[in-house]
């Protein structure tokens, strides 16, 4: 009953009762593009096909892959044709231009050629469908100069179909070409793959498609609005059999016009400019007439999860707004969601804007396992309009600061380690000659004039056995080195409880290793500072008394309730000082705070 | 007959095949009326909508009448309706239309249990149906209930005759979500959405096939119509196997909270633990928390966003409960603990 409707549709135009009797067929098969120039969308292929016909560089196998409807089948049945082009007079070789039809070419589009053979792989699956193709193989073609096979959905072939495939798809005879379609090229064998030559079909765009869909209206002497083909575009998703699938249900299903109204109901889709309604409520957070608007499309026949996928891909033109201003001028969108589309980009941020779309897309996935669709859709919209009432945290926090702290997130607060420079200087002694220019040009001058490392306070042994990676001894200085006297080639120290005896030692063999200077260390009685260990937690203990005194801390730890301050780390300070803070501190010291 | 299980026949209540009422959907059925005597129906319906509404009733329907009924405009039909006396009603009852392919989980052969999804072989079976001639010359028509029971395969299957049927062939899909269908499906059908019916429909309906269903309480038709969300379906469910029990049990308890009472919790967990008993008790306690989540006049938006986040965990839990075929009691535990959670903050 496939051409009823349509035909009856035509019959109304005024094609009067003889078109009646013609066969109807849809417009997919009806306007099935029989040359390359007619094709849409695949220009990268194209180019490379008549190139290859151009200079006699034709492959003996051909893959096409893509998604349903961008034209395998298609690009198949032209390249057979083209292979075994022969104008009426007779002569020519394989072109991709077909200015006329030629002696095959006719047979060859009705797929009735005797040599062109095309087989539908997935009813013949097994090897021996495979194996009767093969036993053709040696023969010449009848009256073409190419025995060309078509295989559709080769993805369905069985592993020992494909592998009977192997050796004649290596070294076919020359007058044997291959052609092989598929939706899943991850389902062929790599072996079968790298004997043909590949080619992606690409998802045509859709203001291509939704040219294509005006241009066939014209043919068909069909009134279309134009908006009206921007929706059936957008919704085959760069399919063009799609697109003329639901171009021929709308004919049908409109009287004398293709009207947006009708194809939205035909595709159970909400209207746009209410979908905008929609996200623009859920994004003020108003739940009570999210939920109404919701009521009310979903009454008026939307699908809930198409509703849901709507809300989604509006998220996903957003991102894009913002990111990508030029977007806005595609021509399968909409009046309403170019103009309200960008100025609601600029209002919403782009981390507002990801978290809905990761709430949509996962709500979208529920919404279709649910039975009860429109059940599953409210929920998700109570807790999207929920969530765009909470701020973001970086927006929790601009808020906060108000334009008295604007700038860069942390205070300036932090002391630059008096090491640093020195830090830097070993680094470069250490290594990479590099690092060590970079590190003078930019913030130690003075290193220039310094023949080595040279050793100021704990923190730069410290340092220093780090860039020797001695994580033994940094680990010593660290725990148990309580600093008496540092003056160059004499360190005096004394040893924190259950440090190793034989530190000294050790720290003044290496100390010299390193340094080339004679280095000696000594035992003093006096008890000297604290470890470093020690300084750094009394200085990460401070530092959290002061951060939750911090007026900004305090008003964050007030917004969100049952945030706690867990670690503080201070951002512009040099390796140094992080190094520090990688020290674990004990338990009980607990609570730290990222202030950043 | 008796042998052979239909998985898409609620046990002990008519087959939609065997119903000859329709209730609601008037709107949807002179469309297709109207298509048809305008000689337009498209080639492919699929019938969509919520799962005990008359999707499949409908269905049943068209084909009858496109069966049954050769020449458009001969006559002034006002309905789909066929005479269950009809030859050709008698056919489909029985399943034994020659022009009539019906695709559905149903066991193979007699004694075994019917499949988890309609076979892909089932489905290869159209490109003979479709490819000969039909038998009295009318329609070819091939019924797919429902399409979310077609494995990967079976749908890819199905693609070439939806896309290119002959002549005067209509399939009708049905689909309790046709969101979760392959969109190539999709986009070649045209759609016929319905809805659940309105309190008054479902009373009917059920009351139609009343007399066919052995012990059904009919006192409490009315009760099981309120709660049925507009579902026929649900609606005899909840007749049957003391489905109604669970259900003003659960909904007792849940106007209780955030106090859980022991002991009848332990009486419904036993009750839910019983067939079916899982299905009732989780639909009323969704069907509860949707509700407390929309009602946007009765609290602030963070208390709308837990009870609908408790929704969802509900579902899951559910969900899993019947995936892995856990032990319902803890379930019932589980799921109120994370209510009275929700209902106390």
């Amino acid at each position: 009953m496939s051409d009823a409707p349509g035909k009856s549709a035509k019959a109304a135009n005024g094609g009067g009762p003889v078109e009646k009797r013609s066969p109807y067929r849809v417009l997919a098969r009806k306007y099935r593009p029989s040359t390359f120039e007619d094709l849409i969308g695949q220009d990268a292929m194209v180019k490379t096909l008549s190139n290859a016909f151009e200079g006699g560089r034709i492959a003996q196998a051909y893959m096409l892959s893509g998604v349903r409807g961008v034209g395998k089948t298609t690009t198949a049945r032209i390249l057979a044709r083209a292979l075994n082009y022969e104008p009426q007079q007779g002569g020519g070789g394989p072109t991709l231009h077909m200015a006329e039809m030629g002696k095959h070419c006719e047979a060859i589009i009705e797929s009735r050629h005797i040599d062109v053979i095309e087989m539908d792989a997935a009813s013949h699956t097994g090897i021996d469908d495979v194996r009767e193709i093969l036993d053709g193989v040696r023969y010449s073609p009848s009256i073409a100069r190419y025995k060309v096979y078509i295989i559709d959905e080769v993805h369905m072939l069985s592993d020992k179909a494909f592998n009977a495939f192997l050796k004649t798809l290596e070294e076919p005879p020359p007058h044997v070409k291959f052609i092989f379609a598929t939706t899943e090229i991850r389902k062929v064998p790599v072996t079968v793959l790298s004997r043909c030559q590949r080619f992606d079909l690409r998802r045509v765009d859709g203001d291509v498609i939704a040219r294509h869909l005006a241009q066939i209206c014209s043919k068909e002497n069909v009134k279309a609005d134009a908006e009206a083909l921007g929706i059936i575009a957008r919704a085959a998703e760069g399919s063009v059999r799609d697109a003329l699938s639901l171009l021929d249900q709308a004919i049908a299903h409109g009287e004398s016009r293709v009207k947006a109204d009708e194809v939205r109901g035909l595709l159970g889709l909400a209207d746009r400019a209410r979908v905008i309604d929609l996200f623009e409520a859920l994004m003020k957070g108003e739940i009570e007439s999210a939920l109404r608007e919701f009521r009310d499309q979903y009454d008026s026949g939307a699908d809930p999860s198409t509703i849901v996928a709507d809300l989604a891909d509006f998220t996903h033109l957003l991102t894009r707004f913002k990111l990508v201003p030029d977007s806005s001028s595609n021509a399968s969108l909409v009046e309403a969601e170019r103009v309200r589309g960008r100025e609601m980009a600029e209002k919403l941020s782009i981390r507002v804007l990801s978290r809905a779309w990761q709430m949509l897309s996962k709500g979208m996935l529920d919404v279709r396992a649910a039975e009860k669709s429109a059940q599953a859709a409210e929920m998700l919209l109570v807790r999207l309009a929920y969530a765009a009432d909470l701020p973001t945290p970086d927006e929790a926090l601009k808020m906060l600061q108000d334009g008295s702290q604007a700038g860069s997130g942390a205070p300036s607060t932090s002391p630059r380690s008096p090491g640093g420079g020195a830090r830097m200087m070993l680094a470069a002694e250490g290594g990479s000659r590099g690092a060590a220019a970079q590190a003078v040009s930019v913030s130690a001058p003075k290193a220039a004039a310094q023949a080595g490392p040279r050793l100021a306070t704990l923190e730069d042994v410290v340092a220093l056995a780090a860039a020797k990676r001695d994580l033994k001894i940094r680990h010593a200085v660290e725990n148990f080195v309580r600093l008496v006297r540092l003056e160059e080639g004499r360190l005096e120290i004394s040893l924190a409880g259950g440090g190793p005896k034989t530190l000294v030692g050790d720290l003044s063999a290496k100390l010299s290793e390193w340094t080339g200077r004679r280095w000696l260390v000594v035992l003093s009685a006096e008890s000297g500072g604290a470890t470093l260990v020690e300084s750094a937690l009394r200085k990460h203990d401070a530092m959290v008394r002061d951060v939750r005194h911090d007026p900004l801390v305090e008003a964050v730890l007030a917004r969100f309730p049952g945030a706690e301050i867990v670690r503080v780390k201070q951002n512009d300070l040099p390796e140094t000082e992080q190094n520090y803070s990688e020290i674990e501190p004990p338990p009980n010291l607990g609570d730290e705070d990222r202030e950043d | 007959m008796s042998d052979i299980e239909e998985a898409d026949r609620l046990e002990g209540v008519p087959h939609p095949r065997e119903i000859f009422q329709l209730t609601g959907h008037a709107e949807a059925e002179t469309a297709v009326l109207s298509g048809w005597q305008a000689r337009r129906l498209p080639h492919a319906l699929l019938i969509g909508g919520p799962e005990g509404i008359g999707k499949a009733t409908l269905a049943y329907r068209i084909a009858r009448f496109l069966l049954a009924n050769t020449e458009p405009g001969a006559k002034a039909l006002e309905s789909l309706a066929v005479d269950p006396e009809h030859p050709v009603a008698r056919q489909v009852m029985a399943m034994s239309h020659p022009d009539l392919l019906v695709l559905r989980r149903v066991s193979p052969e007699e004694g075994k249990k019917a499949p988890s999804e309609i076979p892909a072989d089932m489905v290869r079976k159209t490109v003979s149906f479709f490819g000969s001639t039909a038998a009295r010359g009318g329609y070819r028509i091939c019924i797919v209930d429902s399409a979310e029971e077609l494995n990967r395969f079976g749908a890819n299957s199905l693609l070439k005759i939806l896309e290119e049927p002959p002549p005067n062939s209509l399939l009708i899909i049905v689909s309790h979500s046709p969101g979760r269908l392959l969109p190539t499906i999709r986009s070649r059908c045209r759609r016929i959405l319905l809805r659940p019916l309105d309190h008054a429909e479902v009373i009917e309906a059920v009351q139609n096939v009343a007399d066919r269903i052995a012990d059904l309480p009919r006192d409490q038709i009315g009760q099981a119509a309120r709660a049925s969300a507009g579902s026929v379906r649900r609606a005899i469910q909840l007749l049957l196997a003391e489905g109604l029990e669970v259900r003003s049990l659960t909904i007792e308890m849940l106007n209780k909270l955030p106090q859980v009472d022991g002991a009848s919790l332990s009486t419904l967990s036993d009750k839910v633990q019983r067939e079916r008993g899982l299905e009732v008790f989780s639909e009323t306690v969704e069907d509860w928390l949707a509700l407390a989540a929309t009602d946007t006049a009765g609290g602030e938006a963070a208390r709308l966003a837990r009870y609908a986040e408790t929704w969802e965990k509900v579902r899951r839990a559910a969900v899993e409960a019947e995936a892995f075929n856990l032990d319902r009691r803890p379930l019932v535990f589980q799921v109120f603990s994370m209510l009275a959670e929700a209902a106390r903050n």
